[in-house]
């Protein structure tokens, strides 16, 4: 019996050890793409800028500020994942898993919330407190920023 | 988990690294890809011209800035068609993969 070792159906041998060898190589591949998908040390204080720009503007004074410091931040925020994929060469706008989707959503309702704390305290004649929760702002997505990347490159590699 | 389906036309290694780097991304330009395969340009080139004869991959050029000449980059992303395949094959090659239960 001739056995021809290119074959996945090796008489004997079977696909196993090639469907193996072919996910091992994938596994290594994908921890290269984790590096080079990690954002440069720039990246998450720039989200974590306009971030506390957009929870600090309820206390711009007017609705007008408020609306432009808003417009701002967004467009920053929005440039920032153009500047990434420049710099990587990837273009990347999901997840790699479940855990990713959950921490975005859990820093979107963190971020959601300190906005509301911010009106709570404009609210209130409170104005100068707003500079923690714009603080806070920048604190989650910063640190935050990190953890997700270390979540997304775990995750990569286990897709 | 998708259902296991073999689909030989990428099991060849290269290819099937290939769809594995494209699978997460939107779409990764031609340095990216070699850095991460560990290819060089003429084999990566080659490999993304059959994935897109199979309809798996599709590619475009944008206009870099990075560039100083009028030339552009190449991007790649694979197609629907692409993405559901290397699924399939990757379901295929788990099960293949996983420790036999009969002694």
């Amino acid at each position: 019996m001739v056995v021809d070792m290119e074959s996945d159906f090796d008489a004997g041998r079977g696909p196993e050890p090639s469907a193996r060898d072919s996910l091992a190589a994938i596994a290594v591949d994908r921890r290269r793409l984790g590096r080079l998908a990690s954002a440069p040390p720039w990246y998450y204080p720039a989200v974590g800028l306009g971030t506390a720009v957009v929870v600090a503007s309820p206390a711009f004074g007017s609705p007008v500020a408020m609306a432009i410091a808003c417009a701002l931040a967004a467009t920053g925020l929005a440039v920032l994942p153009s500047l990434f994929a420049r710099r990587t060469g990837l273009s990347i706008s999901r997840p790699a898993g479940a855990g990713g989707v959950v921490f975005l959503v859990a820093l979107a309702l963190i971020v959601l919330l300190l906005l509301m704390a911010s009106v709570v305290l404009v609210v209130l004649d409170s104005r100068p407190w707003v500079a923690l929760t714009a603080a806070a702002g920048f604190l989650v997505q910063y640190p935050g920023g990190l953890l997700y990347d270390r979540i997304y490159r775990a995750e990569l590699s286990r897709a | 988990m998708h259902e296991g389906r073999f689909d030989e036309s990428i099991h060849a290694p290269t290819r099937l690294r290939l769809c594995a780097a494209l699978r997460p991304v939107d779409r990764a330009d031609f340095a990216a890809l070699a850095e991460v395969l560990g290819l060089s340009d003429a084999t990566l080139s080659k490999t993304v011209g059959a994935l897109v004869g199979l309809g798996y991959a599709s590619t475009s050029k944008q206009s870099s800035p990075d560039r100083a000449d009028a030339r552009r980059t190449t991007t790649v992303a694979l197609t629907a068609a692409g993405r559901r395949a290397f699924d399939g094959h990757i379901a295929a090659l788990t099960a293949l993969a996983a420790p036999r239960s009969d002694g």
